[in-house]
């Protein structure tokens, strides 16, 4: 779509590699089998992010190929997602229509799908991967370790101005969208989603569980760097 | 200020701006306001009763039809209103639902008046419910005289056809557009078996993404107080305009491979069709629209 060229395009190019890489777009326990699709926003293109019944995440355009109403809006049956509007049923890993309610007798023509994107998980992030394949594009993230989620933070600045505080602030770039710091003297992992030109979501991992005590000296750290990285200029 | 679109299809037809008793009580001194294709109106009944509706200082040629007002806002001589015939027989009772402002393109509000797929999942218990799902083969043609859609031999199982139906029924439906904005639902009646009521929907197009959608009863029916009729529309129009406003792209694409059509899908296809055959350009998504 028309936000995904222009968007990015340059998101990319302002990230030390011109080639489309891996993004994170949620924490992978944010994502059960046989809950709801969760509607997110990754270069201004929206997605459907759903686990099928088989274990397998999905990350697809959150638009009904029938009459483009949001997929996140509808049902998870099993390894299928409903479409809130007419019931129309999708296969997870295709994306294919597989039912179409209103003509139950009929086979449903194969061109029917959804369009869908690469993803994977990958130390409890889920990344996805914005063009037909990924081909043997480099793991999201280079260095995994066992890491804990924390939370997941939107901040209302664009990649490029977050990037330039999160280095301000001490983070280092492990790999595009990758950051290795400390919060509150607390060794953290951050990983930025791009989710439109305007703004970015901050997905908070520590190394292990903090204590309940510290966690919300940790939450408050956090805020706090959101707070100064909204305070920056535009680079 | 003038109307935000050139389309002779919107310009060159007539479009309601309301229910005619919304001018009421008012004035050339204090007239009753409104918007259309993305203009001020002012409205007032003179002196003699006649409704007036003013834009950019200039009155507008106006018909006082159905309960509703309706404006024409082209240079061309205002052609005949279309015919609604049920609104003046004896024993029916009118009842005007009043508007309900809509976040997209007229033209999908249409679509979605025309379409029985989505009942069992939008208006579950009402007029549709799993796994009554099946929408049986129906036709649609043009009228060669009017030039208006028909969809014919419709029907579909309902739970709770209307305020007053008692139990399911196999509601018997044809539709039927007048307009690109206007469009109008017979259905089987319950209170006069072999009779059908009318639903009259008139679009009032804001501009290419907003809408106020009047709603219009033509019914059989002696029990129910307006007020219960009123809030049925109402429960099954909330239903609609959600689904209505997640829609993306907002405008109606007439043609090419964003959506996907099957058989049962034939109303909206005709009125695609019906559309891009006009030339339709208001509301609709090209490769071009935002």
């Amino acid at each position: 779509m028309r936000a995904e060229r222009s968007l990015c395009g340059s998101e990319d190019n302002a990230h030390m590699s011109a080639s489309p890489h891996w993004h994170p777009v949620a924490s992978a326990q944010h994502l059960r089998a046989g809950e709801n699709a969760v509607a997110t926003l990754l270069c201004d293109q929206p997605l459907a992010l759903w686990r099928s019944a088989g274990g397998s995440v999905q990350a697809w355009e959150d638009r009904c190929p029938h009459r483009s109403v949001p997929l996140s809006l509808g049902r998870v049956q099993g390894d299928r997602l409903a479409c809130a509007y007419h019931g129309w049923q999708y296969a997870a890993l295709d994306g294919r229509c597989v039912a179409i309610p209103a003509m139950p007798n009929q086979a449903v023509p194969g061109k029917v799908c959804v369009k869908t994107y690469p993803v994977q998980e990958c130390r409890g992030m889920v990344w996805v991967f914005l063009a037909q394949t990924a081909g043997d594009a480099p793991a999201p993230d280079p260095q995994p370790q066992d890491v804990c989620f924390l939370r997941s933070l939107s901040v209302d600045r664009p990649m490029a101005q977050i990037d330039a505080a999160l280095v301000e602030a001490g983070f280092a770039m492990q790999a595009p969208h990758v950051w290795i710091g400390a919060l509150d003297d607390f060794p953290v992992r951050l990983y930025a989603q791009a989710a439109s030109a305007q703004w970015c979501v901050l997905h908070l991992f520590g190394k292990q569980a903090p204590a309940d005590a510290h966690r919300q000296q940790l939450f408050a750290a956090m805020r706090s760097l959101r707070t100064a990285i909204e305070a920056t200029q535009e680079v | 200020m003038p109307f935000c679109t050139e389309d002779p299809n919107v310009r060159n037809d007539w479009l309601t701006i309301g229910a005619a008793r919304a001018l009421d009580g008012h004035t050339p001194k204090r007239p009753w306001h409104t918007r259309l294709l993305d203009n001020s109106l002012m409205a007032w009944r003179d002196t003699g009763g006649k409704a007036s509706v003013q834009a950019d200082g200039v009155r507008l040629p106006t018909l006082e039809r159905y309960g509703y007002l309706w404006v024409w806002t082209g240079d061309g001589p205002p052609r005949p209103m279309f015919e609604l015939p049920e609104f003046a027989e004896p024993g029916r009772r009118i009842v005007d639902c009043g508007g309900i402002g809509v976040a997209t393109s007229g033209l999908r509000v249409i679509e979605n008046f025309l379409d029985m797929g989505h009942f069992p999942y939008i208006h579950t218990g009402t007029l549709g419910r799993v796994p009554h799902t099946e929408v049986a083969p129906y036709r649609t043609h043009v009228d060669a005289t009017t030039g208006e859609i028909w969809a014919l031999d419709c029907h579909f199982f309902q739970p709770q056809a209307s305020a007053s139906a008692a139990g399911g029924i196999d509601a018997q439906y044809r539709y039927r557009v007048m307009q690109p904005f206007t469009a109008a639902l017979y259905k089987s009646s319950p209170n006069r078996p072999g009779a059908q009521d009318v639903i009259g929907l008139f679009v009032q197009p804001l501009d290419d993404e907003h809408v106020i959608a009047h709603v219009l009863l033509v019914y059989y029916e002696d029990q129910l107080s307006d007020a219960s009729m009123i809030a049925f529309q109402h429960m099954i129009f909330g239903q609609d305009k959600p689904i209505l406003e997640s829609q993306r792209p907002r405008r109606l694409p007439l043609s090419g491979p964003l959506e996907a059509h099957m058989r049962c899908d034939l109303a909206s296809t005709t009125y695609r069709r019906w559309l891009r055959q006009r030339g339709m350009r208001f509301g609709v998504h090209t490769e071009e629209t935002p």
